[in-house]
C-alpha cells in the first residue's frame, strides 16, 4: 500500500503544479515531496522483508489473461528508487537555491517524470512495466521541447522521442506474443518467467525485441545516435534526469526483465556484447577530441554505461553486484557533474572548453567539487565509483582477457578526457574581467555539493552500505 | 426491430421539424433526445422487449452484439451532436435535413447490426452509404464539397456492384441468401463460392478505407465539411466494421483456407499501413493528414478479424469507442481553427490551454501511448492476431508503422505547444469544455481500466 504513494504522491502533485502553471513558482514543494519518498524508501528498507515491500492487486482481464497492478520493492529495484529520490532531492534544492526562472509546470512536469521512474523499477507486471516505461517518455518529451535550447530543438526531440519508442514497439510486439500465444498464467514477472525462460534463450527472436528497446534507451552503440545531441539540447536540470535516471532504467530493465525473462545464455550472446565494446573505446575518444563541455560529459556516460551493460552478462557474482553498484554511484556522480555544468553555464556562460580557463583561482569552491566528481568521474580509489570499476574489471577479466584490457583502455582514456576537461576549465590563465574578484556559491548549492561528494566519498570507503541495501 | 423503426422515425421526424423549426439550438436538442430515444429503445430490445420482432422473414434477427454497438454508437452520436452543436448549423441552410441524413444512416447501421440475409447486408450497406454521399455534398457553395460527394457516390455504387457480384456468386453457389445456409455449398461451384467471399471483402475494404480500395478517402473527407467529416470517419467506419465482422462470422475457415485467409488479411493489412502512414507524412493541412490517419487507423482494425471470437468483437467495440472520442476532439478543433493547417494550430497552448490539452491526449491516444484507451485499444487488437505465431512478423511491422504515425500526430503538438502564434479561435462555451474534459477523462479512463463497462454490469459483454 506505501507502495503506490511513490507513484501516486508525485504524479498527484506534479498534476496539480500543472494546473498552477501562471502562479508563483513553489520552489520547495517539489524538494519536499521527493523528500519524502526518500525517506518512505529508507523506512522501508528498516523494515525488511514485511508485506510492505510487495504489493498486488488485480488489475484488468482481457482475452483469458489477467493482469495485475503489481509492486514490489526488492534488491536493485529498491536501490534504484533510492538513487532516483536522492537524485531529486538534491536537485530540487538546487532548483529553489538558486535563481532559476522555471514556473510550476517545470516543476509539475519533473514530479510526474519522477512518478513514471519510480513505477518501472517497482513494477513487477509486464504490462505494468511496459506501461510506466512509455509514460515517462511524455513529460520528458515536453520538458525537452519547451525548455531546451538550440536551433534544432524540436528536430532533436523528435529524433529522441521516436528513436526509444521505435525500440520499445518491439518490446510490445513481444509482450503480445508472450501473452497470447505462449499464454503464461498472467504477466506477473513470474509467471511470465515460468514461460520463457526454459524456452528462450538469451540471442532467441523473442529475447532480442526485448533487448533492443533496452540497448536503444541506455544508450548503447550503436543505437547512441540521438543522446549527445539532446543532452546539449536540453535544459540541464532535465539532463540530470534523463542521464541519471532514464539511462538507468534501461540497465535496470536488462537486469529484470531481459536478463530475468530470459536467463539461460547462448553461445552467440558476446557477438551481441561486442558492440558495447566497441562503444566504449569509441564514445572515449569522441569525448577526448570534443570541445563542448556537455558532449563530453554525455560521452563519458556512454562510455561507463556501456561497461555496465557488458558486466551484467559475465556470469559473475562479483560482476553483477559491481554493475549494480555502478549504477547506483554513477547516478550521483553524473548529478554532480551536471550540476556543476549548469552553475558554469548560468554564471560564466561557458558551453566550450575554450570559453574559460583558470576558474579555480576566481571560485575555489566550485573548482574543489568540480575536481572531486571529475575524479570520481575517472574512478580514482577513494570514491564510489572504483568500487564498482574495480569488480567490473574483475569480472570482465575472468569472462574475456581481451575485453577487459580494451575496457582498461577505456578507463585510461576517461582519465584522460576528465583531466583535459578540468585541466582546461579550472586552470590556467584568469580572463580579464573576472580579475581579483573571489565568487563563491549560494549556500543551498554548497550544501547539495557536499551532500553528493560526502555521499560519494563514503561509499567510496564503506561500500558494504549499498551491499547490504542490495541484498534486502 | 425496436432500432430500425425509431431511427426511420426519427429521421422522417427531423425531416419534417426543418419546416417548422427554425431554431438551430432546438433541433440539434430534438435529434438528441430523439437518439436518446432510439437508446433506450436498444436497451430494451436488449432485454427482450422487441415490437415487430419476427415480421421481417428472418432477414434481421436481434442479436446482443449488434444491438449494443448501436447503443454504443449512438452514445457516440449522442456525444457528437453536443459537442458541434454550433457547427452543424454553418454548413448551410437546410438544417433539419443534415439531422435527418445522419438518422436515415443510423436505419442502415441498425440493419448492419442484425443481418442475417446477404439482401439485408446490402440493404443496410447502402442505407448507410447514400446519406453519406448527400452528407459530403452538404457545403453547397465550395466545389471540394460536390467534388467528393460525386467521388464517394460514384466509387461507392462501384463498390456496391462488386459486392452484388459477391452476392451473386455465393447465391450461384449455395442457392440460398441466408447466412446461416450460406456455409454449405455444392463442391463444383467451389471456385465461384470463394470468389464470391473475396469480392465481399474488397468490397467491405472500400467501405471502412483500407488500401487498396482507399483512394476515395482523403479526396471525400478533406472536400466534406469537418463537422461532417468527423462523423463519418468515426461512426460510418465503425458501423462498416460491424458490418464486417458480422459477415465474417460466417466465412466458413478450414485447412489451407485459413492460410489464404491470413495472407490476404496481412496483405490488406500491410498496404493500408503503409499507405495510410506515408501518406499522412507529407500532408500540410492537418485535415488531409486525419484523413490518412483514419486510413491507417482501420489497418489497425483490421487486425481484429485474424480470428473472430467474443474476444475480436470486444476489441473491436473498444477500438470503436477509443477512435471516435479522439477523432471527437480533434475534428472540433480543426473545425473552429481557420482552415486546418498545421500552422493554425500554432500557440494554442497558450490562448486556449482546455483545447489545446485535450487534442494532446487525443493525438497521444491515436498513436496507441498507454495510459490512453488508443493503447489498450491497439493492443486488445494486435493480441488477437497474436493467436497464431505466424504474425508475429505482421505485428512487428504494425508496431513500427505506430512509430511512424507519431510523428505526424506529435508534429501537432510541436505547433500547439513548441511554436509562437495567435491561433484565431475563440473560447468555447461551458457545455463544450466540459464534453472535452469528459472526452480526455474517458480516454484515460478506459486507458488504465479497459474492461470497466464489463465490470460495472457485471458481466461479460455477450
Amino acid at each position: 500500500m506505501l507502495l503506490s504513494l511513490f507513484i501516486v504522491l508525485p504524479l498527484v502533485v506534479g498534476l496539480i503544479l500543472l494546473l498552477m502553471k501562471d502562479q508563483k513558482p513553489l520552489k520547495w514543494l517539489g524538494a519536499s515531496i521527493s523528500g519524502v519518498l526518500l525517506a518512505l524508501i529508507l523506512f522501508l528498507y528498516c523494515q525488511g522483508g514485511t508485506n510492505e515491500t510487495h504489493f498486488v492487486k488485480e488489475w484488468f482481464n482481457f482475452n483469458h489473461l489477467k493482469t495485475y497492478y503489481a509492486l514490489n520493492a526488492t534488491g536493485l529495484g529498491a536501490l534504484m528508487v533510492l538513487l532516483s529520490n536522492l537524485v531529486y532531492v538534491l536537485l530540487f534544492i538546487y532548483l529553489a537555491s538558486t535563481k532559476q526562472k522555471f514556473g510550476n509546470n517545470f516543476y509539475g512536469l519533473l514530479l510526474i517524470t519522477l512518478a513514471g521512474l519510480n513505477g518501472v523499477f517497482l513494477a513487477e507486471d509486464l504490462i505494468l512495466f511496459y506501461f510506466f516505461w512509455e509514460i515517462v517518455l511524455i513529460p520528458v518529451y515536453f520538458l525537452i521541447g519547451i525548455w531546451g535550447s538550440g536551433k534544432d530543438k524540436i528536430k532533436a526531440n523528435m529524433t529522441f522521442f521516436l528513436y526509444t519508442i521505435f525500440g520499445s514497439m518491439f518490446m510490445l510486439a513481444g509482450i503480445i506474443f508472450i501473452g497470447f500465444n505462449l499464454k503464461p498464467n498472467s504477466f506477473l514477472l513470474e509467471d511470465v518467467q515460468a514461460v520463457t525462460a526454459t524456452k528462450y534463450c538469451s540471442t532467441s527472436l523473442l529475447a532480442l525485441l526485448f533487448l533492443i528497446a533496452f540497448v536503444i534507451k541506455i544508450p548503447i552503440f550503436p543505437f547512441h545516435t540521438w543522446q549527445p545531441t539532446i543532452y546539449k539540447t536540453s535544459s540541464t536540470p532535465v539532463t540530470v534526469v534523463l542521464s541519471a535516471l532514464m539511462a538507468k532504467m534501461g540497465l535496470f530493465s536488462v537486469v529484470t526483465w531481459y536478463i530475468g525473462l530470459f536467463p539461460t545464455q547462448s553461445e552467440f550472446m558476446p557477438y551481441f556484447l561486442i558492440p558495447a565494446i566497441i562503444g566504449l573505446v569509441y564514445a572515449s575518444l569522441i569525448a577526448l577530441s570534443a570541445n563542448n563541455i556537455k558532449k563530453i560529459i554525455a560521452y563519458s556516460s556512454i562510455a561507463h554505461l556501456a561497461l555496465i551493460f557488458i558486466a551484467l552478462f559475465t556470469n559473475d557474482a562479483t560482476g553483477y553486484t559491481g554493475a549494480f553498484y555502478q549504477m547506483f554511484s554513477h547516478g550521483l556522480v553524473v548529478l554532480g557533474l551536471w550540476l556543476i555544468v549548469d552553475i558554469m553555464e548560468r554564471r560564466y556562460k561557458v558551453t566550450d572548453i575554450k570559453s574559460i580557463s583558470g576558474i579555480a583561482a576566481i571560485n575555489p569552491t566550485l573548482a574543489i567539487f568540480f575536481m572531486l566528481f571529475a575524479m570520481a568521474n575517472v574512478a580514482l580509489p577513494l570514491t564510489s565509483s572504483f568500487v564498482g570499476e574495480f569488480m567490473m574489471l574483475n569480472a570482465l577479466f575472468k569472462y574475456n582477457t581481451v575485453w577487459a584490457v580494451v575496457a582498461c583502455l577505456g578507463v585510461i582514456l576517461s582519465a584522460v578526457y576528465t583531466l583535459r576537461l578540468t585541466g582546461a576549465l579550472l586552470f590556467g590563465e584568469v580572463n580579464k574581467k573576472f580579475e581579483g574578484k573571489k565568487q563563491s556559491e549560494n549556500i543551498g548549492v554548497i550544501v547539495v555539493l557536499s551532500i553528493i561528494s560526502i555521499l560519494i566519498l563514503y561509499f567510496g570507503i564503506q561500500p558494504n552500505t549499498v551491499f547490504n541495501l542490495l541484498a534486502h | 426491430m425496436n432500432i430500425i423503426i425509431l431511427s426511420a422515425l426519427s429521421g422522417i421526424i427531423l425531416m419534417f421539424s426543418g419546416f417548422f423549426i427554425k431554431n438551430n439550438r432546438a433541433l440539434n436538442i430534438l435529434s438528441v433526445v430523439l437518439f436518446i430515444g432510439m437508446i433506450f429503445g436498444g436497451i430494451a430490445q436488449l432485454n427482450g422487449c422487441e415490437i415487430l420482432g419476427n415480421s421481417f422473414q428472418n432477414m434481421v434477427k436481434s442479436s446482443n452484439y449488434g444491438v449494443s454497438f448501436f447503443i454504443v454508437l449512438a452514445i457516440l452520436a449522442v456525444f457528437y451532436l453536443l459537442i458541434n452543436k454550433d457547427q452543424i448549423h454553418k454548413v448551410g441552410k437546410h438544417v433539419g435535413e443534415y439531422y435527418a441524413l445522419i438518422f436515415f444512416s443510423f436505419v442502415g447501421i441498425a440493419v448492419l447490426a442484425q443481418f442475417t440475409n446477404l439482401v439485408s447486408m446490402f440493404l443496410g450497406i447502402e442505407l448507410l452509404s447514400i446519406p453519406m454521399y448527400l452528407i459530403a455534398g452538404t457545403a453547397k457553395k465550395s466545389m471540394k464539397s460536390t467534388e467528393a460527394s460525386v467521388k464517394y457516390f460514384l466509387m461507392g455504387a462501384f463498390s456496391t456492384g462488386i459486392l452484388m457480384l459477391g452476392v451473386a456468386f455465393l447465391y450461384g453457389a449455395t442457392g440460398t441468401f441466408a447466412l446461416e445456409k450460406l456455409t454449405t455449398f455444392l463442391p463444383q461451384f467451389e471456385s465461384i463460392y470463394y470468389l464470391g467471399w473475396v469480392l465481399i471483402i474488397f468490397s467491405f475494404c472500400f467501405k471502412i478505407g483500407a488500401a487498396p480500395f482507399h483512394f476515395w478517402t482523403p479526396d471525400v473527407y478533406y472536400g466534406t465539411p469537418t463537422v461532417f467529416t468527423s462523423y463519418m470517419s468515426t461512426i460510418v467506419k465503425g458501423a462498416s466494421f460491424l458490418g464486417f465482422i458480422n459477415i465474417l462470422q460466417v466465412l466458413p475457415l478450414e485447412g489451407e483456407n485459413i492460410d489464404s485467409f491470413r495472407y490476404l488479411l496481412s496483405a490488406i493489412i500491410v498496404l493500408t499501413l503503409f499507405i495510410g502512414n506515408f501518406g499522412a507524412l507529407k500532408q500540410n493541412s492537418v485535415k488531409k493528414m486525419m484523413a490518412y490517419s483514419s486510413i491507417a487507423q482501420a489497418g489497425f482494425m483490421l487486425f481484429v478479424l485474424f480470428t473472430i471470437s467474443t474476444v475480436s468483437k470486444e476489441a473491436l467495440l473498444y477500438y470503436t469507442i477509443s477512435y471516435a472520442i479522439s477523432n471527437y476532439i480533434i475534428f472540433y478543433a480543426i473545425t473552429v481553427l481557420n482552415k486546418g493547417n498545421y500552422q493554425d494550430f500554432a500557440g494554442l497552448g497558450k490562448a486556449n490551454p482546455i483545447l489545446a490539452f485535450s487534442v494532446t491526449i487525443a493525438l497521444i491516444s491515436l498513436a496507441g501511448i498507454p495510459l490512453t484507451s488508443g493503447f489498450m485499444a491497439k493492443f486488445m487488437s494486435l493480441s488477437v492476431a497474436a493467436a497464431n505465431e505466424h504474425n508475429l512478423v505482421i505485428i512487428i511491422v504494425g508496431l513500427v508503422m505506430a512509430v511512424l504515425s507519431m510523428y505526424y500526430y506529435f508534429k501537432v503538438i510541436v505547433q500547439m505547444y513548441f511554436t509562437k502564434g495567435k491561433p484565431k479561435v475563440k473560447h468555447q462555451d461551458g457545455l463544450t469544455n466540459f464534453l472535452l474534459v469528459f472526452g480526455v477523462i474517458i480516454i484515460i479512463v478506459f486507458g488504465v481500466v479497459p474492461d470497466l463497462l464489463s465490470r460495472i454490469l457485471n458481466t461479460p459483454m455477450w
